[in-house]
């Protein structure tokens, strides 16, 4: 299916610039963009996915795992086939059974096997899982996402079904916080968080009904049309991929890092690990040698505006609290 | 708004219905305000009925996106799969009937097909002005909304069949997406809505260019429905743009005739807003009050109707329980073998004990309504500690599920200064400016606190009604003053609302508690609590505890 391309989405820097850091660095954790709807975030994410280098992936297993690290559950001998980054919806409706897998109705009635059917979870094995509107899901589902995106494993024990499949996924979630908050322990899950608001200047319209038009008239010519600067995008990616191990991270970072955490009284110490990866990742992405306090500052705001514990009296919104902290405590 | 308002309602339908037909996958559909009537039926006659497909609200999502085929898979003795709806019609204009009561699932499926192009939708919506109606993942994403409600028989002449035609030639109505920033439109797809809309017009009429009138109708039938707020008064010059630089230019700016264009598109959308939408952006805060409650009030009232799923047992399905076909064929499965007598019997033996049923837990969720006395001079201080409440009680309402809304009074009126909410942003902007002051229509304020609670009990919660007064009612129902009839109406209401037999708690916040107020209680069925220092922590723990 044609996508339009990551490139020449107008607007939603600062989304797309934490989403390109999860490319570098998965491990930093999923995205959180919460903000006004029909912004561009679930075009953003779904550009994301023919704009990410190929995964090679063992053939025909469900969990698409990769060779080097065979999942177990599938013929690791099998051949190597290369695939396209998964990036799986999560529709709100979605059952349990869809989500998790459930037993596999046809091997059980037309041979009596119990069999597992993999859910929507395997299929976002090494890839991107997008929940819109995450604040309106069921709770149990919430639940079961969390376990799974805090294990890495997604673990079924019913039906008389006893599977472990992994399931290692970056978590993007949208949603529009007037509609309900979420629970803060989903909300410490999500690595980055971003906010997402309508652009409110002419130009930025302009240009995002101009292209949609172009995009719309004739979607392949307008993806060839923008296929170097996704090819430019991609292979910054992989350099910084490559160099993401070697860059040099200062023990006086790593206090700084600790010191504004404390300041902000964030709880626990992913924020701070997430700051620290997340900046690395920034700096892996620009070239640079080592992190500097640059790079800890312009991702102070992405990693820990949605740890800080809530005063609901305190007027300060949680980005002019952490402006304030950054300008005392990042500086040489 | 004028007399011919339900004219322009009409007019305005059947343009829709002409650039829904022109082209359905651009503007994804239509939500209409109003049920099946003379004119719905008048309007939908302009499209192909072979081409409709017709979907309850209360269709399965599995019929939209298929699954298992019951009668199929017992006759032939293995699952047997069934395309949805979504994919054997794909292409088709859906009619969503009964909207405002879809199930949160069946908005979401539809919204991702919107998304996909593969389908186009009308969605009806006969919600009442004080009730959540369509789901805003669906709203946002139909173009048009029309309203059918106030359109007469005699409207519903054949006007002139509006010319409408895609064209491809580039126009970019830059004074239509300036439109949509002042009036606080919240989402781009609007842009690309209303530039379609214009760039149609223009090519219907045979036109290149755009000219004023293409721009009018399209402001009026995208961007005003969406308004957040009334643009700043035209003192200051409208954005002036300095950009130019940076994107190529393909027309010469007009600067003069942008801005009169600018203008007339504003009053355009102006004249074009819907009444009750107007009053509440001329109120101020309450805006979003309507247009954003949808999804929530929605998904509570599923939640509650059906609860957080614990799983299958065994049951008889006829008792008007929900069988679970797949755990009841799971059941069956392994005595299959056993159960075939015949060894050419192909289909699947169920009996009796292989019913399951799906058990739900039940949950109500709480809707904590304060309803604060907000006359005389100890208003403002009450007012900012029943917000500072609100707010700490919404704070960690996540761990509750439970909502919050806030109703004030004072002077001649009621109102509702937060309706039902969990979220903390709203209700921040909601309570930034709270009014104070003047005389105690006590008997309003119970009169708002009692709809208010019916309507929460409509949607399956369960409302607690916590009051902040001192009990003296100095102003009747009909804004005239004195204390006796004020008071008797008072205590009339008390009663009514002691019918609704829901939890109440009156906090007496006078300084000198008086049997006023625990009168009032009593008669209620409330319970009496003199809190004459009450504080905004306090009142919230006994919120939470009520």
């Amino acid at each position: 299916m044609a996508r339009f391309p990551f490139s020449a989405i107008a607007s939603q820097d600062e989304l797309k610039r934490a989403l390109l850091l999860t490319a570098v660095d998965p491990l930093i954790g999923g995205v959180l963009a919460f903000g006004d709807r029909g912004t561009g975030k679930s075009t953003a994410v779904r550009g994301l996915a023919g704009l990410l280098p190929p995964i090679k992936a063992v053939s025909g297993c469900p969990y698409h795992c990769d060779p080097e690290s065979p999942c177990g559950l599938c013929d690791a001998a099998a051949m190597r086939v290369t695939l396209p980054v998964p990036v799986v919806d999560l529709p709100l409706g979605a059952t349990e059974d869809r989500v998790a897998g459930a037993l596999d109705l046809e091997a059980a009635l037309s041979r009596g096997v119990r069999r597992f059917e993999p859910g929507l979870l395997a299929q976002a094995n090494r890839g991107y899982l997008y929940i819109d509107e995450v604040n309106l899901l069921e709770d149990h589902i919430v639940d079961l996402l969390l376990d799974v995106a805090a294990s890495g494993e997604n673990v079924v024990e019913r039906e008389g079904l006893s599977v472990r499949h992994p399931a290692r996924f970056v978590l993007v979630g949208s949603g529009n916080p007037e509609e309900g908050e979420l629970r803060p322990q989903l909300l410490d899950r999500f690595g980055l968080s971003v906010d997402v608001r309508t652009p409110q200047d002419v130009g930025t319209w302009v240009e995002v009904v101009k292209r949609r038009e172009a995009y719309d008239r004739n979607p392949a010519a307008f993806i060839a049309l923008w296929d170097t600067k996704d090819q430019v995008l991609r292979r910054k990616i992989l350099a910084a991929r490559k160099r993401l191990e070697s860059v040099v991270v200062d023990d006086v970072m790593l206090e700084k890092a600790a010191a504004l955490c404390l300041e902000l009284k964030t709880d626990g110490l992913r924020g701070q690990l997430t700051l620290m990866r997340v900046a690395r990742a920034l700096a892996a992405y620009e070239g640079a040698k080592a992190l500097s306090l640059d790079h800890l500052r312009r991702m102070a705001l992405p990693a820990l505006r949605h740890r800080l514990r809530r005063n609901p009296l305190e007027e300060t919104g949680s980005a002019t609290r952490i402006e304030l902290a950054v300008n005392t405590i990042l500086v040489a | 708004m004028t007399e011919n308002a339900p004219l322009a309602a009409w007019e305005a339908a059947k343009l829709a219905g002409a650039l829904l037909r022109a082209k359905p996958r651009a503007f994804g559909g239509i939500h209409i305000r109003g049920g099946h009537g003379p004119a719905l039926d008048a309007w939908l006659s302009c499209f192909d009925p072979s081409t409709l497909v017709i979907i309850p609200h209360h269709i399965d999502v599995e019929r939209l996106i298929g699954g298992i085929d019951l009668a199929a898979t017992l006759t032939s003795g293995r699952p047997e799969r069934r395309a949805g709806l979504l994919r054997e019609r794909e292409g088709a204009l859906f009619l969503l009937t009964g909207g405002e009561r879809a199930s949160i699932q069946v908005a979401a499926v539809l919204a991702q097909a919107l998304d996909a192009g593969t389908i186009s939708l009308i969605a009806l919506d006969e919600s009442l002005d004080d009730e959540s109606g369509l789901a805003t993942v669906l709203s946002e994403r139909l173009a048009f909304q029309i309203d059918l409600r106030g359109v007469q028989l005699q409207d519903l002449t054949a006007l002139a069949i509006d010319e409408v035609a895609d064209s491809d030639a580039t126009l970019l109505a830059e004074p239509l997406l300036s439109a949509c920033i002042s009036f606080g439109v919240r989402s781009l797809r609007a842009g690309i809505f209303v530039n379609s809309c214009a760039a149609m017009l223009a090519a219907g009429a045979g036109r290149d260019a755009l000219n004023a009138q293409d721009m009018e109708r399209a402001a009026s039938l995208i961007i005003a429905h969406r308004a957040r707020q009334l643009p700043a008064p035209p003192e200051e010059p409208e954005s002036a743009p300095e950009e130019p630089d940076t994107r190529d230019e393909e027309t010469e700016p007009q600067e003069p005739q942008d801005l009169s264009q600018a203008d007339m598109v504003t009053e355009a959308v102006r004249a074009a807003l819907p009444a009750a939408l107007l009053a509440q952006l001329h109120a101020g805060a309450l805006m979003s009050q309507r247009l954003k409650a949808g999804t929530t009030q929605i998904m509570s009232r599923k939640r509650s109707a059906r609860g957080r799923p614990l799983g299958v047992k065994q049951g008889d399905p006829r008792r008007g329980e929900r069988l679970n076909m797949v755990a009841t064929l799971t059941a069956a499965a392994p005595w299959q073998r056993l159960r075939k007598r015949d060894a050419a019997e192909t289909r699947v033996l169920i009996a009796k004990q292989d019913f399951r049923i799906t058990r739900f837990k039940p949950r109500t969720e709480t809707v904590i309504i304060f309803v604060v006395d907000a006359s005389g001079s100890a208003a403002v201080q009450r007012l900012s500690e029943a917000k500072g409440a609100v707010e700490l009680v919404l704070a960690d309402c996540y761990i509750h599920r439970d909502k919050v809304a806030l109703l004030a009074f004072r002077g001649t009126t009621a109102q509702l200064l937060l309706p039902p909410t969990r979220s903390l942003e709203r209700a921040k902007r909601a309570l930034s400016a709270l009014p104070g002051g003047g005389g105690t229509p006590l008997a309003l304020g119970i009169d708002a606190a009692s709809s208010q609670a019916l309507l929460v009990q409509r949607t399956g919660a369960q409302p607690v009604v916590i009051f902040l007064t001192d009990g003296k009612a100095n102003v009747a129902r009909d804004g005239t003053g004195g204390r006796v009839r004020a008071q008797d109406e008072a205590m009339q209401a008390a009663k009514a609302l002691r019918t609704l037999s829901l939890r109440s708690v009156v906090l007496d916040i006078s300084p000198k508690p008086t049997e006023m107020a625990e009168a009032l209680a009593r008669q209620m069925g409330a319970t009496y609590l003199p809190l004459p220092r009450a504080d905004a922590a306090s009142i919230a723990t006994l919120a939470r505890t009520a």
